[in-house]
């Protein structure tokens, strides 16, 4: 559960998961959307299946990443989201209107 | 491709368990024998209606991953179905001492505990990535819905199984099972008649 709370601490893997609710993205897809690393982006997403957030499928070259939150991961998301836990770190995302406020 | 557990509790436990509890209740309610019975049939009926008309199919054959989902799907389904007919077997086991309203609320607690926890795991379960039907975005969408909406059944049911009226509590439980039960079902319908926006 710790792990689960540690994902969900962080704005950019918050915006992660924000993104995978919508539908399941690439990697590729996936950073494209922040204006960090690749190591970095790697690093996150290493977290989150860590926590049992997301699945990460490969098919080729191709890593596809599909999320996997219940309904309490859900809701501690939500929560995580409404109260900004973390978010004293620097935005990383490149659209402001999704940042994780 | 998604790791898969062992789970808690097999399809051969619930089997094992079933008939003969089922069983046990058709001797001792020989009247309602027949709702034990089918009881204790749906689990190996249904699979073996998908296993026969979906898996066998080679056009309609699905992936391994929902495969394995349907056979959860109705793994839970089987463990709903459990859960009262062995608290039946053990409310007329001579435990006179809890009566028909305590019947009412142990039953209604511990089927809406197990509501509960099964809903709270289906959007644990990723979106499968093969073709046909509903739009991957859909299907986390259906899923989350899902969800949500059996978890809600599952706390009002255990609230209603301690508020409601003892002549009416029979009728207000099955009502909101089945209003639960019909709130899914028709977003899945709506997802099915939508037209496909995104792959």
């Amino acid at each position: 559960m710790s792990n689960v709370f540690k994902a969900l601490s962080d704005p950019t893997r918050r915006r992660v998961l924000e993104l995978l609710r919508e539908r399941p993205m690439t990697a590729g897809e996936l950073a494209a959307e922040f204006d960090v690393s690749k190591p970095t982006m790697s690093a996150h997403f290493t977290v989150l299946k860590d926590a049992n957030l997301v699945d990460a499928t490969k098919a080729g070259k191709t890593v596809t990443y599909r999320i996997k939150l219940s309904v309490l991961e859900d809701a501690l998301l939500g929560f995580a989201k409404t109260f900004g836990l973390g978010d004293s770190s620097s935005e990383t995302t490149k659209d402001t209107d999704h940042g994780a406020d | 491709m998604a790791q898969t557990k062992a789970p808690f509790f097999s399809t051969a436990a619930i089997l094992a368990l079933a008939l003969p509890l089922a069983g046990i209740m058709a001797v001792r309610e020989p009247d309602e024998a027949w709702m034990f019975i089918l009881a204790a049939v749906f689990m190996p009926i249904a699979w073996l209606i998908v296993e026969t008309l979906k898996f066998s199919n080679q056009d309609t054959k699905p992936e391994l991953e929902d495969r394995i989902t349907l056979r959860q799907s109705i793994r839970s389904a089987g463990l709903l179905i459990l859960i009262p007919l062995g608290l039946t077997v053990l409310f007329t086991s001579g435990f006179d001492w809890i009566n028909d309203a305590w019947e009412t609320r142990i039953l209604g607690c511990a089927f809406g505990l197990a509501l509960i926890v099964i809903a709270n795991a289906i959007p644990k379960r990723p979106a499968s990535l093969s073709q046909g039907g509903a739009s991957l975005a859909e299907r986390q969408a259906i899923a989350r819905f899902s969800g949500r909406t059996l978890m809600i059944t599952g706390a009002v049911y255990i609230l209603a199984a301690f508020l409601s009226p003892d002549d009416l509590a029979a009728f207000v439980l099955s009502a909101i099972a089945i209003i639960g039960s019909l709130l899914v079902v028709g977003r899945c319908l709506f997802a099915m008649t939508r037209p496909k926006s995104q792959a």
